[in-house]
């Protein structure tokens, strides 16, 4: 960040702070390309520094009543930046450490199934379908539709913890029914 | 979700803040409403019958001093910790408490090897509960006010944060209970007053990763 660009992104902050949502806008794209420039020199050209960046502008959001126009905005910023870079790494090792690359999987086992396990894709749609319409919404975006935790989160205004435990309920929920609907089958 | 829409959607739902004062107001409040507060408590459970003579004693203020210290150091450093990029030096804000900590342990220990007998008198392990209930007791409300200062910050380095508030808040109870507590043996000093501060601190690390994740309140 440019000397010029800092003092730039302090004046836009304390606007943002009284409330002026243009000027918060314009300091989250200034944030944007700063983040991902502070990344890239560290990281490379990793395919997940777009999560960096969100994950920072999320972190600059929900700081940002910390921030003091008395002091620099860059320490407070790239402290902001570190932090969630660090977490963006660890999430992305854990993720790795319990992926196997596709030529190292081992050969599927493919077993007979009996009538009684087999997939019954329409019994699932009616099972989702009676769900509480939240867990319908959730389930739906994440297993139909495809979309990740974070897409729905902020399709759904929901926080993440709050999808991943509405998923979880709905599963359960899901679980239930389709048990049941065997049991009368 | 993509970068351009989640900045839309962060600037829509982005309101007037309240600016959070600077750590040392921050740090004048708490100790402000903590200390009177913890005065109060010793006042009302009702202080050692030899008060009077134990303050006059250096050792006991020496005591005392360093377990303020340990307590107003562990406090400013937790507040400033939760302020991104506020740090002047790592070493320098999270060692001073630390530093103050151990001078109170140094202290409790040459005390007790200059009394003689030490290892006796440490292994009979003069652990009394009251004293630990005290210690709780009267560092549970500054505790809790300084965890909510800190949740209404940023704290990047929670499990750092919440062992700091909890230094703070068991050691201003530790100071307190020096003036309840009529044993100034070190060897009691030491495995009822000190060891506990210690191990709760540890728990306030544990805490301080669980209740201080700001990014998902």
């Amino acid at each position: 960040m440019t000397a010029e660009q800092e003092v730039q992104s302090a004046g836009l902050m304390q606007q943002a702070q009284a409330g002026d949502q243009a000027a918060y806008a314009s300091l989250l794209i200034l944030l944007t390309s700063a983040t991902r420039q502070f990344a890239r020199a560290r990281l490379g050209a990793v395919p997940w520094i777009d999560d960096v960046v969100q994950e920072t502008l999320l972190a600059v959001h929900r700081a940002r009543q910390t921030y003091d126009p008395g002091r620099p905005f860059a320490p407070w910023f790239y402290a902001v930046a570190s932090s969630r870079m660090i977490d963006v790494i660890r999430r992305e090792r854990r993720v790795t450490s319990r992926e196997l690359p596709g030529d190292v999987l081992p050969e599927p086992i493919v077993e007979e199934t009996s009538g009684r396990d087999e997939i019954d894709v329409e019994a699932i749609h009616a099972a989702v379908a009676s769900l509480p319409p939240r867990q319908r919404e959730v389930i739906e975006s994440l297993k139909f539709q495809d979309h990740s935790v974070r897409e729905v989160a902020g399709r759904l205004r929901m926080t993440e913890s709050a999808v991943k435990v509405t998923a979880h309920r709905g599963y359960k929920t899901l679980k239930r029914l389709l048990r049941g609907r065997r049991h009368e089958d | 979700m993509r970068t351009d829409e989640l900045i839309v959607e962060l600037a829509r739902s982005a309101g007037p803040v309240r600016r959070l004062p600077n750590p040392s107001i921050r740090f004048a409040r708490w100790t402000a409403a903590s200390v009177p507060l913890i005065v109060c408590g010793v006042i009302v459970i009702g202080p050692r019958a030899d008060v009077v003579t134990a303050v006059s004693q250096p050792t006991f203020l020496a005591i005392a001093a360093t377990t303020i210290a340990t307590s107003l150091l562990a406090a400013a450093s937790a507040l400033v910790l939760a302020i991104p990029g506020a740090e002047q030096s790592p070493f320098q804000q999270r060692m001073a408490p630390l530093i103050a900590g151990s001078a109170w342990a140094i202290g409790l220990a040459y005390l007790l090897t200059t009394e003689g007998a030490s290892a006796r008198r440490l292994l009979e392990w003069p652990f009394h509960l009251l004293c630990l209930i005290e210690i709780v007791g009267l560092g549970l409300i500054p505790g809790f006010a300084l965890l909510s200062m800190l949740r209404r910050a940023a704290p990047l380095q929670r499990a750092w944060s919440g062992a700091l508030a909890a230094l703070a808040a068991v050691a201003l109870g530790a100071a307190a209970t020096q003036f309840l507590c009529p044993l100034d043996d070190p060897a009691h000093q030491l495995v009822g007053h000190l060891f506990p501060v210690v191990g709760l601190s540890m728990l306030g690390a544990l805490a301080g990763r669980r209740y201080l994740n700001w990014m998902n309140p």
